[in-house]
């Protein structure tokens, strides 16, 4: 039996602008919603309604969860919704006269629409409860990750700091699913051995490793990366199959570079005129994707054709078919080769299904309806995995990431980022610093120094230096992660004065106000000895999550 | 004065800054005669400034369109030096840590006031019979890529003054472990094969990519033999 082992990256940096009645950079919230999350939360519970089985993995990360649990940025979203259908039906009418392009509209705006149904009654607004549900009936198993999705082995000489972003993953995982994650996923598979140590501490059974930190481990793997390995203290570690993800990730061999694909750079915010568009954009005319593409990717040319969904769709179906025979052929291979039924570790990001690759979804779905037909392959969680095949190699896996060049060249590059990780690692010294010297405060220095803590971990997020890396929204990636800086060195230079700055606290408490359970004495570094809260956390219990 | 974006504050902070500005009855105000009322208190030739601390504060998150009002008030613009003497020393990948480094203006005093002198970095491999090998730096460095020759041992970093004669040790780093992969070693063995398609099988696109240059590295010798 081939074990197919599916783990969804959901996550987007906290981006939350009250002081803005419109932010451009919230949008990636909204996008990811409507593109991504719904329509695979969509597909997901229409599988369920046929009574097709499936096994998949989440990861939503604390970030996401914070903000999808937020009131303003969910109204927010709303209104996002409703100014999209209000663009459909203005393009579906622009259109009148080309049938084909006008059936793509119509087919956006039913997209919409089914999104708003799904979102106001199957979800009642609360996306998680949607994932929640799937995995209380068994076909999902929902893990954390770190706090602000930081890239850990910048921070191995912090274990305090590790610690504190690990914690606050288990936390709020405990708090938004009122249960123990068991799995954790790695932000960038960013790992360094001894990272386990502190995994564990927290109950978590298991983590998703890159495909070469096996292979490039000291000792000798035996199974390679078709079954877990075992760290020295307990900790599970699947590594990704770069043969199969690469099927789909590779950008010029994989799926969603196909030219029958929906072209995701040609969208009608960039190529009609700003009269028309003005509404649907940002101030002062800053453009920017509505979802409204009407091109296939055609090939390396700015001449593209019309997009044909059923033909995109026919080859989703095609290349659904191709990735199951390139299990079946695998398995084949190795044959007599392992002592055991292989497991296929295939980790990506969520946004990639229905956002960044618009056939994703529906790829997705002819996969599992494929694998659900299949004598020889089925889909399975690493927990159930585990239930089946405990016994794995004892070997600690190498220093490595899934990032480009396979180790920590994206977050430490000297021509664009390196520059972060002088402050950031100063941030979390001060924050411990403050934690020792100042312990257990209570009333306006204890939400002052518990904001230093949030705005530390804030700071510590992979996404920005990544974003600077990738000169991708530059600017607002430097202002994010200097004011993170900027803010912890304020409440740092404060207490060493004996002051609070309390106009800072209010405006920083209510922009950053993401994990409200938070407490700054856990950067004492006396908080590695006690037992993790997540066991004391009162699972059960009726509470404002 | 011209107050630049201030309506792109919100409702809320309009007033609270109408409220530091000792605007009478701003609580009955609507947001445009906020505004206005704000406008002419900042118009030039008319400034009454309740406390002119204020003014100064307010007037830095409303017309700065630099720092914007993504900054908070108070914040100081990130130093160049932290004014510790410290060293730190991070992995970046099989070959080289990247390091970055400070000292104090109270060192930095100290030292010059003992006479002309040299800044280096040592770097030491441990369990080495290696010998240490020094950088030049200067005073305007702050930070390195180090390179790690030797897969398997453990480098650091000293940050070291050198006078004449005598060297003094200002700060050392934390070790860097450079990773030694079994395979790098026993490649013949992934020259069954078997062992191919287990171990480096997954790690190959369909295209022949590799995940890495690492595992590169190591298929060119299998394949070299």
């Amino acid at each position: 039996m081939n074990h197919v082992n599916f783990i969804f990256n959901a996550h987007l940096p906290f981006v939350r602008h009250p002081e803005y009645p419109k932010f451009l950079e919230e949008d990636w919230l909204y996008e990811a919603i409507n593109e991504s999350y719904l329509p695979l939360l969509r597909m997901m519970f229409k599988l369920k309604e046929e009574r097709i089985k499936f096994s998949l993995t989440f990861s939503i990360s604390p970030t996401l969860c914070s903000m999808l649990q937020d009131s303003l940025l969910m109204e927010r979203f709303e209104s996002y919704l409703n100014s999209r259908l209000e663009l459909g039906n203005k393009e579906i009418d622009r259109l009148s006269s080309d049938d084909e392009a006008r059936k793509l509209a119509e087919n956006y705006v039913a997209n919409l629409n089914a999104n708003v149904d799904f979102y106001t009654n199957i979800c009642n607004r609360n996306i998680l409860s949607a994932f929640n549900l799937l995995e209380n009936e068994g076909f999902l198993e929902i893990i954390t990750t770190t706090a602000t999705h930081s890239y850990l082995p910048l921070y191995k000489d912090f274990p305090v700091a590790v610690n504190s972003q690990i914690e606050i993953g288990a936390l709020m995982h405990s708090r938004v699913f009122d249960k123990q994650s068991e799995g954790f996923w790695l932000p960038e598979c960013g790992y360094y051995p001894g990272l386990e140590e502190l995994l564990v501490r927290h109950n978590i059974k298991w983590t998703s490793l890159s495909s070469q930190s096996l292979f490039q481990s000291n000792e000798k793997v035996i199974r390679g990366n078709y079954a877990p390995v075992k760290c020295p203290n307990g900790l599970y570690c699947f590594a990704r199959d770069y043969n199969l993800t690469s099927l789909i990730w590779s950008s010029s061999e994989g799926y969603p570079a196909d030219p029958d694909y929906r072209e995701f750079y040609r969208d009608i915010g960039y190529d009609l005129d700003i009269e028309y568009i003005r509404p649907y954009i940002h101030e002062p005319d800053v453009r920017v994707f509505t979802g409204f593409k009407y091109w296939a990717i055609t090939g390396k040319t700015a001449e593209k054709v019309l997009y044909n969904p059923e033909k995109a769709d026919n080859k989703a179906k095609l290349h659904a078919k191709h990735f199951i025979k390139q299990i079946i052929n695998t398995g084949k291979k190795l044959q007599n080769k392992i002592d055991r039924d292989p497991i296929y570790t295939l980790s990506f990001d969520a946004e990639l299904f229905g956002h960044w690759w618009y056939e994703g979804v529906s790829w997705l779905e002819y996969v599992i309806r494929e694998i659900n037909d299949s004598q020889s392959i089925c889909l399975i969680t690493p927990t159930d995995y585990l239930d089946k095949y405990p016994d794995a190699q004892t070997l600690t896996p190498a220093f490595s990431s899934w990032g480009e060049g396979g180790y920590s060249q994206v977050w430490l590059d000297n021509s664009t980022n390196a520059w972060i990780a002088v402050h950031t690692i100063r941030s979390v010294q001060r924050m411990t610093e403050l934690a020792c010297r100042f312990p257990n405060q209570s009333s306006l220095k204890y939400r002052f120094l518990t904001q230093a803590a949030r705005e530390t971990l804030l700071a510590m997020a992979s996404d920005w230096p990544f974003i600077i890396h990738n000169k991708t929204s530059e600017e607002y990636a430097i202002k994010r992660i200097t004011g993170h800086i900027q803010n912890v060195n304020l409440v740092y230079d404060n207490m060493c004065k004996n002051a609070v700055n309390t106009e800072w606290l209010v405006k920083a408490e209510k922009r950053n106000n993401i994990f409200p359970f938070i407490d700054y004495n856990m950067f004492h570094p006396s908080h590695l000895e006690e037992p993790s809260p997540i066991y004391t956390y009162n699972y059960g219990e009726d509470k404002a999550k | 004065m011209n107050l630049v974006n201030i309506d792109r504050l919100s409702d809320a902070e309009i007033k609270y800054i109408a409220k530091q500005e000792n605007l009478e009855g701003y609580e009955d105000l609507s947001r445009e005669e906020l505004i206005e009322a704000l406008e002419e208190i900042y118009d030039e030739g008319d400034v009454k400034p309740a406390n002119e601390h204020n003014t100064a504060k307010f007037l830095k998150t409303i017309v700065n369109t630099d720092s914007d009002v993504l900054q908070f008030p108070g914040v100081e613009p990130l130093p160049k030096n932290y004014n510790v003497t410290e060293i730190h020393c991070i992995l970046r990948d099989y070959n080289w840590a990247y390091c970055f480094w400070s000292i104090s203006e109270l060192d930095m005093k100290k030292l010059e006031s003992e006479g002309p002198f040299r800044l280096g970095l040592k770097a030491y491999v441990t369990d080495s019979s290696e010998k240490p090998y020094l950088i030049d730096i200067t005073k305007n460095d702050s930070s390195w890529s180090i390179e790690l020759p030797w897969p398997g041992k453990g480098y650091y970093l000293k940050l070291i003054a050198q006078f004449s004669g005598k060297e003094r040790i200002l700060a050392q780093s934390e070790t860097v472990i450079s990773p030694d992969p079994y395979f790098q070693k026993h490649s013949t063995e992934l020259r069954n094969p078997d062992t191919w398609d287990v171990l480096v099988s997954p790690l190959l696109s369909n295209g022949g990519e590799t995940v890495c240059t690492i595992t590169e590295e190591i298929i060119k010798n299998v394949r070299s033999l």
